[in-house]
């Protein structure tokens, strides 16, 4: 069970973050950086760096870029010091940073006009990155090209696509504002149809937010407009495993625990940053549906919206829209 | 140039955490009461409640406190925000903390000890002066950093830069040091009533007397030695005469009656401010902020209402303490009880709700694009608060209607429609969805204006997008028109036109996107549920009827139909051709153009043949049962 060991830090920034992440080659890899995205009509992305031997939470910000073309949608770390993210203006961004010089550097920027980008992935090798709009486009980015490689699946979904994950090398899967997450092949940029289309009867309400299992990459999890938490295994067609708390506050985001896919966290609109336990009584091998699920609200004194979190190691970070950025520290899994 | 004060300074950074800190502790401090009223502990609950906003009001200061500290100090809001601590921890002696009779010492000389902070100049001095601590009492500040200390209340400090004068120059130093180390100290002594503080005091000031007159004051560089002594007798043109020193009227009234009347409370303090001769020796030097603190000396709480929202130029300060005061029972305005009344409107809203709609409207104002929708979101909490006639939700309906939905995305839209449905603004909220789904509409957006569709239910407006989507589908064949409603079936209920479309999606999936394997059993059930379609009445929209036979056309040959299923289509085409019939001699708009194919002549010879083979079926059907019977 998780335990909260030390207490919850808050610091008071001075802008509103839409999106915290730490910078790491994975969510294992413990890391002292992590990079801030702007929210609302501020356009920056600031990398800060906090000191773990210190007992009070004291980060520093080391560099910050204050160009970007709108707020900030997305970010995904690539490694310590390489990150991507995604702007409310149609842009994807490519950044590097030197820590000890304290430098941000802008390597790459793809754009599509007119057009707001809601999420993005890359695949494993880094080798291509996906991301999807609003207008509906889905579109492919080859990484490792010398022109800047931008082209898109040729079909365009009437609904905003909300945001994308890669399942497999080249598995993708997206969810849109009609409640559906929709599997594609992306090797073909004729498709015309979706491999698969997973939705829930009688939940239609915007996917807002996806995660998949760290350790098994067909379970995926994704939280919609109205508070529920729907768990997709993509090789069956079966209807999802919900979670829902008793209320319908929009979630904003939602991540599996960094080591084992029997925990995921959540945050939502009126504050509380969810975490979701399915007891593992030495079974091996069975889904959510077969425990039972203790949840706690690891939050419970914040009560405004949380924008995003992000989970290292034993550490998540979280934003909320009162300026707040708070740090929680828990007991490892094994 | 008497401009409107622009509010933009709210969007300044050190303002957004003083502002969302403030915001946070006002909620909080609303929210336990809230929930300390609905228990049933009546006897601690006042206790409890002037507690809880002494506590607020604590916080608020501290915040403040912990800006400056962490901002720069070539900042432009440094000045401002010094003046505004300045005035919150004066208005907090007086009107929170002081009672009719309780003593204000304590209270009074650490506001003049941490306004007017002498560390820096006492660093300064060590620090120039540390490798020769015997030049030290040369330093020119050491004198001025003395008396201040002595003048604040600071013993300590006094009697420790004392120690560095030289004793055998000067043997009253001794004596002196003997003085201060003996004062009574209003804080250590609590125990004492004050009856019998009092006695202490005047005894150990007789002993000052004595010092004064009979000591030998030789050695006196600058006549330092004399003038604390003088200080400690409470000597007041000694005091006037330190007038550089001391700057301003209340800091030397302070510290006056610290040492004349250190047991003084507010009405002392009043009796000494008319009577006394501090406020006449700064008279050419007075400004507002002297005002200002004159006021808060003289316990008018009104100065807060008017002149220090003009000092500050916002009703930051002024709504969150007026807040506080009307909480605590404590808000007495002059203006209210001279009045009386008779002069009174009957709906004039309570001062402290005026000050907290205009802060609010003031944090509106620098949010001037929805993009600061947090910003925004501040302000609604404060104007919640504002309860008198709605007001309050009446100004969050007005703003929030005035955001413009065209220009910002869905997610933003969809935050937008949460805050509206949150505040129980339900109307607005069902507004707001119309406006988004007109918009996905004519971007062509079909997807997104279902789903807001089915977020407000909006019936009408349903039916005229599954038309759009079903003409759409009849000239492009595109099937992701169709699949639109797939994940919405149970949630359409409410607009039988976006039945209908949903209904033919399965249709369509049945009829012609069946597995080779699956084929004929899916076929019939398709034709089983079109022709139930068809004679469900108005179900099909009549410029699709048509398009809709002629579908059944092309499937009369794969034999699935059965007898009773071909007459009920012959019956629909009779009852189409009289309302076709009907429609030619009065026309209904919207009824009257139908989806055609190409041209006129493919469509005659498409009838032609539907009637061909359906009657062939049936003559088939005929003879087959009657060879059977």
């Amino acid at each position: 069970m998780f335990d909260n060991l030390n207490k919850t830090e808050k610091i008071y920034l001075n802008f509103n973050a839409s999106k915290v992440r730490w910078l790491s080659e994975s969510k294992i890899t413990p890391s002292d950086y992590f990079c801030l995205g702007s929210a609302e009509n501020f356009k920056s992305v600031s990398i800060w760096k906090q000191n773990s031997t210190l007992d009070d939470f004291e980060p520093v910000i080391l560099s910050e870029y204050q160009n970007l073309d709108g707020y900030v949608t997305e970010i995904k770390s690539k490694s310590l010091e390489e990150f991507f993210l995604s702007t409310s203006n149609g842009s994807v961004y490519h950044f590097k940073c030197y820590h000890d010089e304290q430098r941000l550097i802008e390597l790459n920027k793809w754009s599509k006009a007119n057009d707001v980008v809601n999420g993005f992935d890359f695949n494993n090798d880094g080798e291509e990155l996906c991301f999807v709009t609003e207008n509906g486009t889905i579109n492919f980015i080859r990484l490792r090209s010398q022109i800047n490689n931008l082209n898109d699946l040729d079909y365009n979904e009437l609904c905003s696509l909300n945001s994308v994950l890669y399942l497999k090398h080249f598995e993708i899967a997206v969810s849109d504002s009609l409640g559906r997450i929709k599997i594609w092949d992306s090797r073909s940029r004729e498709n015309k149809k979706s491999c698969l289309s997973l939705f829930m009867e009688g939940e239609s309400s915007s996917i807002t937010c996806m995660a998949n299992d760290p350790n098994k990459k067909h379970i995926i999890a994704c939280g919609n407009l109205n508070g529920i938490i729907a768990i997709y295994d993509v090789r069956s067609n079966k209807r999802p495993f919900t979670l829902t708390h008793n209320h319908s506050e929009p979630i904003t985001e939602i991540g599996f625990h960094p080591f084992s896919g029997d925990s995921l966290f959540s945050s939502s609109f009126n504050g509380g940053l969810w975490s979701w336990n399915s007891s593992n009584r030495g079974e091996l091998k069975s889904g959510w549906e077969d425990r039972t699920v203790n949840f706690k609200n690891y939050l419970d004194s914040n009560r405004y919206t949380l924008n995003s979190f992000d989970l290292n190691n034993d550490k998540i970070l979280a934003v909320n829209n009162n300026l707040c950025l708070y740090k929680l520290k828990y007991q490892n899994l094994f | 140039m008497d401009e409107t004060p622009s509010f933009k300074i709210f969007t300044d950074p050190s303002w957004r955490r003083i502002i969302s800190q403030s915001r946070e502790v006002f909620n909080d401090l609303h929210q336990n009461l809230e929930t300390n009223s609905q228990t049933e502990i009546i006897k601690t609950e006042t206790v409890n409640l002037s507690d809880q906003c002494l506590d607020a009001n604590q916080k608020y200061i501290d915040i403040i406190d912990n800006e400056l500290h962490i901002i720069s100090a070539d900042n432009e809001n440094r000045e401002k925000l010094q003046v505004m601590l300045q005035v919150w921890k004066l208005c907090q002696i007086i009107f929170i903390k002081s009672s009719p009779s309780g003593t204000l010492l304590t209270d009074l000389q650490e506001w003049y000890q941490t306004t007017n902070n002498i560390d820096p100049m006492v660093q300064a001095i060590f620090s120039s002066n540390s490798e020769n601590t015997e030049k030290l009492h040369l330093d020119d500040k050491y004198w001025i950093c003395i008396l201040l200390a002595v003048a604040q209340g600071r013993i300590d400090t006094g009697r420790h830069l004392l120690s560095f004068y030289p004793i055998d120059k000067a043997p009253v130093v001794r004596t002196i040091n003997e003085l201060l180390h003996t004062m009574p100290n209003l804080s250590t002594h609590s125990h004492l009533s004050l009856f019998e503080f009092k006695a202490k005091w005047e005894y150990w000031q007789k002993k000052c007397v004595q010092v004064l007159t009979s000591e030998n004051f030789e050695g006196d560089d600058n006549g330092g030695m004399q003038t604390i002594c003088k200080l400690l007798c409470a000597d007041e043109s000694t005091f006037l005469s330190l007038k550089l020193m001391f700057n301003n009227w209340y800091y030397m009234l302070i510290s006056y009656m610290s040492y004349a009347n250190p047991t003084f409370n507010i009405s002392d303090l009043h009796m000494s401010i008319e009577s006394g001769p501090f406020m006449k020796e700064f008279e050419n030097e007075l400004d507002e902020f002297d005002a200002i603190i004159l006021k808060i000396f003289e316990f008018d709480v009104d100065v807060i209402v008017n002149e220090c929202v003009k000092l500050f130029s916002n009703n930051f300060f002024s709504a969150h303490f007026l807040n506080i005061l009307h909480l605590t029972g404590k808000l007495q305005l002059k203006s209210e009880i001279d009045f009386g009344s008779a002069f009174r409107e009957e709906n004039r809203l309570p001062i402290q709700e005026q000050h907290l709609i205009e802060y609010s409207l003031q944090l509106l104002s620098a949010a001037w694009s929805p993009s600061l929708l947090s910003l925004n979101q501040t302000a609604f909490d404060y104007l919640l608060k504002c309860q008198m006639d709605e007001t309050g939700i009446e100004l969050i309906e007005t703003y929030l209607e005035r955001i413009p939905l065209t220009e910002i995305s869905q997610s933003e839209a969809n935050k937008v429609f949460y805050i509206a449905f949150q505040y129980g603004l339900h109307d607005l909220a069902f507004s707001i969805g119309r406006v988004m789904q007109m918009r996905a509409l004519k971007g062509r957006q079909y997807g997104d204006a279902l789903t807001w569709n089915a977020k407000i239910k909006d019936c009408s407006f349903g039916n005229i997008l599954a038309d759009k989507i079903m003409e759409e589908f009849f000239q492009s064949n595109d099937l992701k028109l169709l699949d639109l409603t797939e994940s919405l079936v149970k949630e359409i209920i409410y607009s039988d036109r976006l039945i209908f479309l949903n209904k033919y999606r399965e249709f369509y999936r049945l009829a012609y996107l069946s597995s080779k394997s699956e084929r004929t059993e899916n076929l019939k059930q398709a034709i089983d549920l079109l022709v139930h379609l068809l004679q469900v009445p108005n179900l099909i929209p009549f410029k699709f009827k048509k398009l809709v036979f002629f579908q059944l056309h092309d499937l009369i040959d794969q034999n699935v139909f059965n007898e009773d299923q071909l007459f009920n289509v012959l019956k629909s085409i009779q009852l189409y051709e009289n309302r076709r019939r009907f429609l030619a001699i009065r026309p209904i708009s919207g009824e009257v153009h139908e989806c055609s194919l190409e041209d006129e002549n493919s469509e005659e010879n498409k009838w032609k043949s539907l009637f061909e083979k359906l009657s062939g079926k049936i003559a088939e059907n005929f003879v087959q049962n009657k060879i059977e019977f």
